[in-house]
């Protein structure tokens, strides 16, 4: 499957996770697979740690761990969880899939 | 709230317990929605507040990954508390403490290490104690770190520790880290280069000597020979006279194993092939290490050349067999083999003196007495040995390892107390058909000559000498102390000079320097150095392999005429 849309499109994804927890690490290594499969070339992961970044989490208005946003392209996406389920996470975020 | 001062009222009571209810039924109730997989919630202020479980989770995460760094490191470390008691220790310590049999209290987590240091007793409680007063220092802060070299009383073999404590410093409690590190191997490769460096020095030392000697004993001998010639043999001082040639041809000997120790003989490399050598000396072996010693070869078939004197290798495995007769006075077993082998990178770099490449391998084994570790490390020095006195000078092994050596080879000896020995040789391996030996056996006649010959040598009693040998056997000879003098006698002389033969290094100017502004003065004169020894071996290795010709001292009246009459009658 590859997304809709613009070919040079990158989306751009910051998730706040909590150190070493196993929702974080699930978080980061699913977001990872999702991103690998769907968006190949095409993305950036940023990760903040909230308990190492306290001051990111509170401008960037995040109230629970783990937290993904796509800041880009607009408009901004959140999903809360583990991410574990890439349609919903690919809905959520407003990111149309085709088949290839 | 009130501070911790005044307690709480029964109203505050009450409403604490209500906002606890609330919080928790708020926490389960995030928990479903999010189907517990959520780790932290924050409030508006951005202060974060860890879930149910998730502190434990971060918690055991740290201890993990602290003990996976532990447990990565080789080396045995320990965590101690203020009081010396182990908080925690790594998988290499726990190998560590069972390899080194050592059981009960002191190694274990929970258990007092300082106890254990201080209260060891017999081999290796020195260091115990010494350990025990470093690691006080530095819980106690008089020292910020405290390292100690130790050998730990194992009953197998040598083990070497560097003991290491540093502190340890976090928010809730000090202490101090511990770690013993094997440098085993660091200490074996340092004792290599100490004796490398030593046998070094000693053979600079003894070439020395022997260049000195070698001059005093050409002139013994020379002259000696020169009074004998004028003697009938009926006559009484003809026989002592004899007496001193004899000594003087052994302190020859002696002085021509010294040079080969200090590797400063000169060499005539041949390409051999060390099967050959073997067999045809194998004819001669049994008769010098006697019919109690059962002589075994194992060589290998397709074995590749070296390059090496073949004198010397034949010396080499003379010495080896004498000494392995000698380790088996009740009889045994010796057995000669040779191999083609490979050292690479990784060998080389893990044995001091080795380098990577192919090599012949030379091994003599007897099963003899053996040695201790103490009798290994010297055995290579110049008149170093276990034999009785009159039972040789203790010049056979230097020699082996000067031989060695100098063909670009190494010698290993593994040897154990009451288990025989085994010395291995490697030798450069190199391509190429092998050269046939060719001994000259000459008659005992005279070789005269009548030409006119350029003597230069700056040993006053040298020059005179070998002067008084060639005019005793007819030849004219213009005497030189160096190469200036020897340029202004050639400029002067108007007759034709046949042969130049010079020392190599000279005051002023040297043979080859000489030798170069003469040939083209004299293209037709032939040219002959004398050497014995060099302080620039090189020079004298370029002479040998130039093809010109090349006279060893001591030589007697015989080699030298022999060998000026052989390049007299070579045709340029």
């Amino acid at each position: 499957m590859k997304p809709q849309g613009k070919k040079n499109v990158t989306f751009k994804f910051t998730l706040y996770i909590a150190g070493d927890t196993v929702n974080s690490w699930q978080a980061v290594s699913n977001l990872t697979s999702i991103c690998k499969i769907h968006l190949p070339d095409h993305y950036e992961i940023e990760l903040v740690d909230v308990l190492r970044n306290p001051k990111r989490a509170l401008k960037d208005r995040i109230l629970m761990t783990p937290t993904l946003i796509k800041f880009s392209p607009t408009p901004v996406g959140r999903v809360i969880g583990t991410l574990n389920q890439a349609l919903p996470v690919l809905q959520a975020l407003g990111i149309g899939i085709s088949n290839p | 709230m009130r501070s911790s001062k005044s307690p709480a009222s029964i109203d505050e009571n009450h409403e604490m317990t209500t906002l606890i209810e609330t919080l928790l039924q708020t926490g389960r109730r995030l928990e479903q929605l999010t189907s517990g997989q959520v780790d932290t919630v924050a409030d508006r202020e951005g202060r974060t507040l860890l879930l149910r479980g998730t502190q434990e989770q971060l918690r055991q995460s740290e201890v993990s990954r602290q003990a996976a760094i532990l447990n990565a490191l080789a080396a045995p470390v320990a965590l101690l508390d203020t009081k010396g008691i182990i908080l925690s220790v790594n998988d290499a310590w726990r190998r560590f403490a069972s390899a080194q049999m050592i059981q009960g209290p002191g190694y274990e987590v929970g258990l007092n290490y300082l106890d254990f240091c201080e209260s060891a007793r017999g081999d290796g409680s020195s260091e115990a104690h010494l350990i025990a007063k470093g690691i006080r220092s530095v819980l106690g802060g008089m020292d910020k770190s405290f390292s100690i070299e130790y050998r730990c009383p194992s009953p197998k073999e040598q083990v070497w520790f560097l003991l290491t404590v540093t502190p340890l410093t976090d928010d809730r409690r000090n202490g101090a880290v511990v770690m013993h590190v094997n440098i085993s191997e660091r200490k074996k490769l340092e004792e290599q280069l100490r004796t490398a460096h030593k046998m070094e020095a000693v053979g600079q030392l003894a070439g020395g000597v022997a260049h000195d000697f070698n001059n005093l004993i050409g002139v013994i001998i020379g002259y000696g020979e020169l009074i004998q010639d004028k003697l009938l043999e009926a006559d009484p001082l003809h026989a002592k006279v004899e007496e001193i040639l004899k000594a003087g041809r052994r302190a020859a000997a002696l002085t021509h194993q010294l040079l080969v120790f200090s590797r400063q003989q000169v060499l005539e490399p041949k390409t051999l092939n060390l099967n050959s050598i073997v067999m045809d000396m194998n004819k001669m072996l049994p008769r010098l290490v006697g019919e109690h010693i059962e002589l075994t070869t194992s060589l290998a078939r397709d074995l590749a050349s070296v390059r090496a004197d073949q004198g010397h290798i034949e010396q080499v495995i003379m010495n080896l067999a004498v000494n392995a007769r000698d380790a088996m006075p009740e009889g045994g077993k010796l057995t000669i083999e040779t191999a083609n082998v490979e050292f690479d990178d990784h060998y080389a770099l893990g044995h001091n003196q080795v380098f990577p490449g192919s090599f012949i391998m030379l091994a003599v084994t007897d099963t003899g007495i053996g040695m201790d570790a103490g009798t290994q490390s010297r055995i290579f020095e110049p008149f170093f040995t276990t034999k009785e006195q009159g039972k040789g000078p203790g010049l056979g092994l230097a020699t082996v390892y000067g031989a060695v050596k100098q063909s670009g080879g190494f010698v290993w000896v593994y040897s154990e107390p009451g288990h025989g020995t085994t010395f291995k040789i490697y030798l450069p391996r190199v391509q190429g058909g092998t050269e046939k030996e060719q001994r000259n056996i000459g008659t005992k006649k005279l070789v005269r000559g009548t030409e006119t010959v350029l003597l230069v040598e700056d040993e006053e009693s040298l020059n005179k000498l070998t002067g008084e040998m060639l005019q005793e056997s007819g030849y004219r000879v213009l005497k030189a102390s160096n190469g200036v003098e020897a340029l202004e006698i050639s400029q002067r002389y108007e007759g034709t000079i046949h042969l130049l033969l010079t020392d190599v290094v000279m005051p002023k100017m040297g043979g080859p320097a000489l030798a170069k502004q003469l040939a083209v003065l004299r293209p037709e004169m032939k040219l002959l150095y004398m050497s014995g020894y060099t302080r620039n071996a090189l020079v004298t290795q370029e002479l040998a392999e130039s093809g010109s010709g090349l006279l060893q001292k001591p030589f007697t009246r015989d080699t030298l005429t022999r060998k000026a009459r052989e390049i007299l009658d070579t045709l340029r």
